[in-house]
């Protein structure tokens, strides 16, 4: 182990991963300086290679964890067959979600552990934060249809304790952060292990056991964290993302969890947490100030995660673990704001930098997820400032010298900028690239459809993300923007069950985006007409965003982006879906049917 | 007696309504969360030390601390 706690496996693929990207970034800088720097150096010359190593090095960054993956990769180990001798709780965080769909999942997982014969060992706890009356009420009756499903009142009646609980806190103190932690303050104690979940999550009972058996083999193993994969997905924006995440991310995961070692990640759902450390460690306090950065912890599994690490517990993610499943956002609206939380949790982090006692690498996650939201401020600068440098350029001077006979023509180092335009576009190519042959060669392409159908999933997933990165950056670089002025985001109420979306809603939430891109583009043409053909990949997306959000939240259809869960739905989903239909027959009724405050009342 | 049964009366509280409030309100406490209590100490965040984001604390092992209002 090294003084900070990596081991030198770890360390070294760090070390190898920053010292590569460090490297490309100051390539690109340094090529860029010498093609602004042709016409002589000005202020902003220096400003643009500053730029061009961040978002370089950003690049190259993320590039770099695909890299160690594919080296890292190794394959899964057996599943443990050890007997489970400890007692873990489920638990379900809800907050004004759809109950009768959380309340089939927990059903389905129920059944999932009752297919190996585990189900003694586990309880399940819906742990309600829900503020609206009308679905606290909807939670309550269909906490009763769960109850009377798995025939809880004939254990109860034989003396057995019941392994379904409900509680609802009148007030969401401390958010979700708050909700586990009020758990394990009334119940922990009964607990070795807590199964962490979101309220879309879905696990397979073979994965929770392999985790719970991992767990006991190893003590000092404080978090155990799976990939999700995303499932559901119906529009086009959702399906590329559920192609991407189901294709990429395992790739990534592995890399990240060849740099992390020890100090792995946690993702705030479908992870294992040891009791007894959660409860040592990991107790958030409220920062002093007001939000943004004062108050509750937002992203509070970024520091959770943290806090395990520095008591010395270890946490790791296993892309190994398959049957972890999530649901994802469908349009590019839900994802945006999804993104503002994130960005404001993320941003928070800021005040948790210099936190005393963290580990190196902790930090280096809270400044990486910082950076993640700063990252579209830069290029926006960048772009600004070639606008700008183009438009203040020198005339250039033929004849320098007084009395001169020959003119001297200006050295052309278009070629180097046009280097580095290229090699940023390796750079966001290369990794998907090297993932497809890496899948191909190990057969991983079978479930997405063949080597063939995983590259045109790759290519078309190439063009429509390059198309939305424009939109995303101007919704990002808002988010931090207020942010960073304390203010609110101020979304349009939209969406319907299907996450499809109308053209007016997208109108409504990208009209600004256009004014922008109107700009962008007469700006360039007014001042840098020169700049007007690199500027359009940007320009005409920004013009078009309305059109761009409406369409990709359209329903889509295989084969395009196939994946394996597609390809053959598994079991805990299918149970899923066949326990909500049965549920949800009678609906009607289940509607009509008066709730207790309404009777009171 | 299944939730779902529970008879809407827009008027009067049925006998058989008012059962199911019953039944529900039982099922709610049976499967309330059970008293276990565990103590969570709330962590110390704020105040710093003066080691560089760790990465050069590894190196420098110099420390302060700059609590706020301390």
């Amino acid at each position: 182990m090294t003084r900070s706690g990596a081991s030198v496996g770890a360390f070294s693929a760090r070390a190898f991963a920053l010292l590569v990207s460090i490297g490309l970034g100051a390539g690109a800088a340094a090529l860029f300086l010498q093609f602004g720097a042709a016409d002589g150096y000005q202020l902003v010359d220096g400003l643009r290679a500053a730029l061009v190593f961040i978002t370089t090095f950003w690049l190259a960054w993320g590039a770099m964890q695909s890299v160690e993956g594919l080296i890292s990769a190794k394959a899964p180990p057996a599943p443990l067959d050890t007997p489970i001798t400890t007692r873990t709780a489920i638990l379900m965080p809800v907050y004004n979600e759809d109950p009768t769909a959380v309340f089939a999942r927990v059903a389905a997982m129920d059944d999932a552990l009752e297919r190996h014969g585990l189900r003694a060992h586990f309880d399940f706890a819906i742990l309600s934060d829900t503020q609206d009356a009308t679905v606290a009420a909807a939670e309550e009756r269909w906490f009763v249809r769960l109850w009377d499903d798995r025939k809880q009142d004939a254990r109860v009646e034989n003396g057995q304790e019941p392994r379904f609980f409900y509680r609802r806190r009148a007030r969401n103190t401390g958010r979700k952060a708050g909700n586990i932690q009020d758990f394990f303050e009334r119940s922990g104690a009964r607990y070795d292990f807590a199964l962490i979940l979101d309220a879309d999550s879905l696990m397979d009972g073979a994965t929770i056991a392999e985790m719970v058996r991992r767990m006991q083999a190893e003590p000092r193993l404080g978090l155990l964290q799976t990939l999700p994969r995303i499932v559901n997905a119906r529009s086009r924006f959702g399906r590329a993302m559920q192609f991407a995440a189901g294709f990429y991310s395992p790739v990534f995961a592995q890399g990240q969890a060849a740099m992390q070692g020890a100090t792995g990640p946690f993702w705030g759902h479908n992870a294992l947490v040891r009791v007894p450390a959660f409860v040592e460690a990991c107790a958030l306090p409220e920062l002093s100030g007001p939000p943004p950065f004062g108050g509750h912890i937002l992203s509070h599994d970024y520091v959770e995660a943290a806090l395990l690490a520095r008591a010395g517990w270890g946490v790791r993610v296993d892309p190994d673990l398959t049957g972890s499943f999530e649901e994802g956002p469908e349009n590019m609206i839900d994802f945006a704001k999804r993104d503002r939380r994130w960005c404001q949790g993320n941003l928070q982090h800021i005040r948790l930098l210099p936190a005393p006692g963290l580990k190196a690498w902790s930090r280096f996650v809270f400044f990486q997820g910082i950076l993640s939201y700063i990252a579209p401020l830069f290029w926006v600068m960048f772009l600004a400032s070639n606008l700008y440098a183009t438009a203040t350029a020198p005339e250039p001077d033929f004849f320098p010298e007084p009395f001169q006979l020959f003119p001297v023509f200006p050295s052309d180092q278009t070629s180097k900028a046009v280097g580095v335009a290229v090699g940023v576009f390796g750079l966001l190519v290369f990794p998907k690239v090297l993932i497809l042959i890496d899948a191909a060669l190990r057969g991983r392409v079978a479930g997405f459809g063949g080597t063939w159908n995983a590259l045109r999933g790759m290519s078309v997933e190439l063009v429509t993300s390059s198309i939305n990165a424009p939109i995303m950056l101007m919704w990002q670089t808002r988010a931090v923007l207020q942010v960073l002025s304390g203010r609110d985001g101020g979304w349009p109420a939209q969406v319907r069950g299907d996450g499809s979306l109308t053209f007016a809603d997208s109108l409504a939430a990208s009209w600004w985006i256009v004014l922008w891109g109107i700009a962008v583009i007469f700006l360039t043409q007014t001042f840098g007409p020169d700049l007007l053909l690199w500027v359009l990949p940007i320009g005409i997306p920004l013009v078009i965003a309305p059109l761009v959000v409406w369409l990709s939240s359209q329903r889509s259809t295989p084969p395009v982006f196939l994946t394996p869960e597609e390809r053959h739905l598994p079991q805990v989903i299918q149970d899923h879906e066949r326990i909500l239909s049965d549920w949800t027959q009678g609906a009607a009724a289940q509607a009509c049917a008066p709730t207790s405050a309404q009777l009171i009342a | 007696m299944d939730a779902q049964l529970m008879t809407p009366n827009s008027t009067t509280h049925s006998n058989e309504a008012l059962e199911g409030i019953a039944r529900q309100n039982d099922v709610l406490a049976r499967g309330a969360l059970p008293e276990a209590p565990m103590v969570m100490q709330r962590q110390v965040l704020e105040g710093a030390s003066f080691s560089v984001l760790g990465l050069l604390g590894a190196l420098v092992p110099v420390k302060g601390r700059i609590a706020r209002g301390r």
